[in-house]
């Protein structure tokens, strides 16, 4: 009888003692109708090996794995990224920095003295405009 | 990386707008220290206290021409003046400016550019090299060609010497 069968199939099952089609066997024969009640919840269990055999492992699984063994290493790269810009940036900005403007430092202190000067220096241009303009 | 790139060439060029100092900055940044050269400055900030001193005695002509600029700056010397006059003119970059004026003679001689955009002068530079030394000088503001020819007139200065051989240029 068919189900005598399954019952000593099933005791060598719990000691792992079947093979590969034995183990199908049970299988089949649990997916199938006329599982007795007092079964059921092994029916259960064979449902539930058979769903989980046909999970595939997700995509990129194995770098996934490694990011969780060596998670430090992406990060330490990014910082040392930012570090060479900011580095590169700065030495960027010192080099092409404009010669300080030494240059407009006032001489005069006093508006009145700027004022003279100012003056003195309207009336020099001034003059040697009119030099080369009336020429003509 | 691109990001890199892009951002580097974004800095060289804003640093770029940013080093634009006028074209007289290098000579006059060369020479400023030179124990040999007379400098005078005049600050934008100086030009804005100017309006705070005893104007009473002024001619209203230079008074209208002076709260209109912005700075001056002078760099002069005695010594070997065409020598600095021809240095000046290959150190500045004429292509900012426009040739206002040119009087060549062998021992006088004077250039004026000028710097104008929207019809408005905002630089008058003279380059002048005579006997009695070498002068560059720069005004930055809103210059009036009109007005400051007609301010050695009206303020009585003798000089019209030296014109026999001074020649206008057009640009």
């Amino acid at each position: 009888m068919e189900r005598q069968r399954i019952a000593a199939l099933l005791e060598r099952y719990w000691q792992a003692e079947t093979t590969v089609e034995e183990e199908r066997e049970l299988a089949e024969y649990f997916r199938g109708p006329g599982v007795p009640p007092e079964w059921e919840s092994y029916r259960e269990i064979f449902s539930f090996f058979e769903q989980e055999s046909e999970v595939q492992p997700g995509e990129y699984l194995e770098e996934r794995i490694m990011q969780h063994i060596y998670p430090r290493r992406q990060q330490r790269m990014a910082w040392w990224a930012a570090a060479a810009v900011i580095i590169l940036v700065s030495a960027l900005i010192y080099l092409i920095q404009p010669a300080p403007k030494a240059t407009m430092k006032d001489t005069y202190d006093d508006p009145q003295q700027a004022l003279a000067a100012v003056q003195k220096a309207l009336l020099t241009v001034s003059k040697k405009m009119n030099e080369g303009l009336h020429r003509n | 990386m691109r990001k890199l790139f892009i951002l580097t060439v974004l800095l060289v060029l804003t640093s770029g707008v940013f080093a634009q100092d006028d074209a007289i900055g290098k000579f006059f940044g060369k020479y400023i220290d030179d124990s040999r050269f007379t400098v005078v400055s005049v600050s934008p900030k100086m030009f804005r206290l100017l309006s705070k001193v005893n104007w009473d005695t002024i001619p209203a002509e230079l008074r209208q021409t002076v709260t209109r600029l912005q700075s001056l700056r002078i760099l002069s010397t005695e010594t070997t003046p065409q020598q600095f006059y021809k240095e000046a003119l290959s150190r500045i970059d004429m292509k900012e400016y426009e040739e206002l004026i040119t009087i060549r003679n062998k021992n006088d001689n004077v250039r004026f550019v000028i710097k104008e955009a929207g019809g408005t002068i905002h630089e008058l530079l003279m380059i002048a090299a005579d006997e009695d030394g070498f002068t560059l000088l720069s005004f930055t503001g809103d210059i009036d060609l009109d007005k400051l020819s007609r301010l050695s007139s009206s303020m009585d200065i003798k000089g019209m010497e030296g014109l026999k051989n001074a020649r206008r240029k057009n640009k």
